[in-house]
């Protein structure tokens, strides 16, 4: 195995897919903000966190992870804005990702 | 005549496309698998019913047939008794974990998961020679 050539084809692959993701990354973020239901925001948090293997980002995992473990809880933490800021930054981040 | 087999063979079900895009890359490229992509549980349980595979990397959730009635399934065909299935979800939280092992599952592998690092997981987990 040529460790470069796999980089490529993972590259290759995010190229193809990157706008879905970043059009996923948006919607979830319009849906936090609006208060959506959580089995939306889980069900798209879910799906991020699939394409991620792509990009190989794990601080993106943790906050989709926070994300995923405040579905449900009552307090609303979901809504943070911290959270909303960080996925944000995500979102910024990938847009500039190749 | 002999025939002699040396990379196991690999069924990749997830219905999103880039997971099996990198999936493929991560068992066939790094691996050394052959591959085979299905978009959907009931195209895997129609490719099991004429085809020999070695392991099946299993998408959670899908449309229609989802992982675990795709498990259910396959365990109905002829070739899917025995072979080894590998959950592969976003789910991460031990109880969803556990749920999807109590299902027969040989493992449950997590997304994201590492490209280079994935064929070595799923041939400890199904138990396949290096």
């Amino acid at each position: 195995m040529n460790e470069s050539d796999v980089q490529e084809a993972l590259r290759a692959v995010w190229r193809r897919h990157r706008e879905t993701v970043l059009d996923d990354l948006a919607e979830l973020i319009v849906l936090m903000r609006r208060g959506d239901s959580d089995s939306a925001i889980a069900t798209l948090a879910h799906r991020i966190l699939g394409s991620l293997s792509m990009v190989g980002l794990s601080d993106v995992e943790g906050t989709l992870r926070h994300l995923e473990r405040s579905t449900g809880d009552s307090s609303g933490s979901r809504r943070d804005e911290e959270v909303v800021e960080r996925l944000h930054d995500l979102l910024v981040r990938l847009r500039s990702t190749d | 005549m002999t025939i002699t087999r040396t990379n196991p063979r690999a069924l990749v079900v997830d219905d999103d496309e880039s997971i099996r895009s990198v999936v493929d890359i991560a068992l066939g490229l790094v691996g050394g698998f052959d591959v085979t992509q299905a978009a959907s549980g009931e195209e895997a349980v129609e490719l099991l019913t004429d085809r020999i595979f070695d392991v099946v990397v299993l998408d959670v959730m899908m449309p229609g047939l989802d992982g675990p009635g795709t498990l259910q399934r396959i365990r109905s065909t002829y070739n899917g008794v025995d072979v080894p299935v590998v959950f592969l979800t976003a789910k991460a939280q031990p109880h969803e974990r556990r749920d999807l092992e109590s299902l027969g599952a040989s493992g449950v592998i997590v997304k994201p998961f590492d490209p280079l690092t994935l064929a070595d997981d799923v041939r400890s987990l199904a138990s396949l020679d290096s």
